[in-house]
C-alpha cells in the first residue's frame, strides 16, 4: 500500500470514529476518579452505611444511559451486608427510572403513557427498559417507577414514586423497628460489658487490698 | 502509574497513586473502541468508565508494563458485554454514525465509497485497521486488545485489506 492509499484509508476509517474532540477525555476521566472514589475503592463503605441507617432506599438510574456495572456492583454490595446481617431486615428498595423520555420514539412525548397498552411505541419502549434493567439490577418490576424529573419541562410520574413509597410503608416500618431492636441489643451489650468489667476491677481491687493487709 | 517489577516474584508491580495518569490518555482510544462496537457515544462513555473502574479492581493482574493493549482490551470486552445485555437492544441507535471526514482534499463520493465499504467489514476487521492505521499501534500491541497472537493479527490486516483494495486501488488509479 502507497502512502496516498494509507492515507486514504487513514482519513476513511477517521469517519467512522469520533473525533477527539466529541469526548472531553479530561470530563470522562473525573467522571470515572469520582465513582471509584466514592464507591469501588472504599468496597461500597459509604453506600452500605447509608442503607444500614435508612428506612427505604430509593435507587435513582437513568433509562438512556446503558451502563449498569456500578449500580449492580452496589446493590449487590447492599443485598450481601444484608444477607449477612441476620438479625437485620434490609429496607425496602424502589427503582425510580428517570430520563423515560430519552427512550425511543425520541420526538414522542404525549403522556399519559398506559404501560400495559401495546399500541404506542413509547409506552412499549418504557416497559421494555423497565423489564430489562429489572432483569439486570434485580428489582421486581412493580417495584420500578418509570419519570420524567425535568421539572422545568414537564415532570410526569413523580406522583407514582410518592403512590410506591407509600404502598411500602408498612415495610419500612419494620425495617426501622429492627433496626431499633438490634441497635438497643447492641446498647445493652455494651451496659452489660462495662458493669462486668466495673465489677471486675472491685473484686481485683478487694484482692490487692486484702492481700496488703495480710501481709 | 508507577510500575515496577518484583524479581523475587516475576509480577509486575502497580501503585494507586498514578492509576488515573495510566488510564486518562487512553480514555480517548478506548472511547473509539467502544464506539465500533456500539455505535452510540453515550454507551461508548459508558463502556470506557466501566473499563476505566475494572482496571482498577484488575491492575493487580496486569504483566506487561504497557498497559496500552491490557487497558484496550478491556474496553472492548466492556463494549461488547454492553452489546449483548438486554438493556441496549431498548435504547441503542439504529447503526453506526458516521463521525464526519477529516481530509478537505478528496471528493465526498471517494470517501463514502470506502466508508461504506470499511462498514460493511465485520467489527474484529475494522477494529483491527483502527488499531493499526489510525492509532498507529504495533501489531504485538494490536494484538493484545483483540486477543490473537502477533501472526493471526498480520494475517487478519491482511485479509481486511485485501477486502477493500478495489476500492484503495480505485483511489490510486483515480
Amino acid at each position: 500500500m502507497d502512502d496516498r492509499a494509507k492515507e486514504r484509508l487513514r482519513a476513511a476509517l477517521n469517519a467512522l470514529t469520533p473525533p477527539a474532540h466529541s469526548l472531553a477525555v479530561p470530563e470522562l476521566a473525573d467522571r470515572c476518579r469520582r465513582t471509584l472514589d466514592r464507591t469501588v475503592r472504599d468496597g461500597f463503605d459509604a453506600l452500605i452505611q447509608a442503607a444500614d441507617t435508612s428506612d427505604m432506599v430509593l435507587w435513582v438510574c437513568s433509562a438512556a444511559r446503558a451502563a449498569r456495572a456500578i449500580d449492580a456492583g452496589g446493590l449487590e454490595a447492599i443485598r450481601r451486608h444484608f444477607a449477612a446481617e441476620t438479625r437485620r431486615y434490609r429496607p425496602p428498595m424502589i427503582l425510580v427510572l428517570t430520563h423515560i423520555d430519552a427512550l425511543r420514539p425520541f420526538n414522542e412525548w404525549e403522556p399519559p403513557y398506559d404501560l400495559a397498552s401495546t399500541t404506542r411505541a413509547k409506552s412499549r419502549s418504557i416497559r421494555a427498559a423497565m423489564e430489562a434493567i429489572s432483569v439486570e439490577l434485580g428489582f421486581p418490576v412493580d417495584h420500578i417507577v418509570p419519570v420524567r424529573v425535568d421539572i422545568a419541562v414537564a415532570p410526569y410520574n413523580v406522583d407514582a414514586v410518592w403512590a410506591k413509597i407509600i404502598e411500602l410503608t408498612p415495610e419500612t416500618r419494620r425495617a426501622r423497628l429492627l433496626r431499633v431492636l438490634a441497635d438497643i441489643r447492641s446498647a445493652s451489650a455494651w451496659d452489660a460489658l462495662w458493669s462486668q468489667a466495673a465489677s471486675a476491677g472491685r473484686v481485683i481491687k478487694g484482692a490487692l487490698l486484702s492481700r496488703n493487709t495480710t501481709q | 502509574m508507577a510500575v515496577s517489577n518484583n524479581p523475587a516474584t516475576g509480577e509486575v508491580a502497580t501503585h494507586e497513586a498514578g492509576f488515573e495518569h495510566l488510564v486518562e490518555p487512553l480514555m480517548h482510544r478506548a472511547y473509539q473502541i467502544a464506539f465500533q462496537v456500539l455505535g452510540d457515544r453515550e454507551a461508548a462513555q459508558d463502556a470506557a468508565q466501566e473499563a476505566a473502574v475494572t482496571a482498577w479492581q484488575k491492575q493487580g493482574q496486569r504483566r506487561e508494563a504497557d498497559p496500552t493493549g491490557w487497558f484496550l482490551r478491556i474496553a472492548l470486552n466492556k463494549a461488547r458485554a454492553a452489546r449483548r445485555r438486554r438493556w441496549f437492544s431498548v435504547i441503542r441507535s439504529a447503526s453506526l454514525p458516521d463521525a464526519g471526514s477529516s481530509d478537505p482534499t478528496e471528493t465526498v463520493a471517494e470517501r463514502l465509497d470506502l466508508v461504506a465499504v470499511l462498514r460493511r467489514l465485520s467489527e474484529k476487521d475494522r477494529i483491527t485497521l483502527i488499531l493499526l492505521h489510525t492509532m498507529d499501534m504495533p501489531h504485538a500491541q494490536a494484538a493484545t486488545v483483540l486477543g490473537l497472537t502477533e501472526r493471526g493479527m498480520r494475517s487478519r490486516e491482511r485479509r481486511a485489506l485485501a477486502r477493500i483494495r478495489p476500492y484503495l486501488e480505485g483511489f490510486q488509479d483515480g
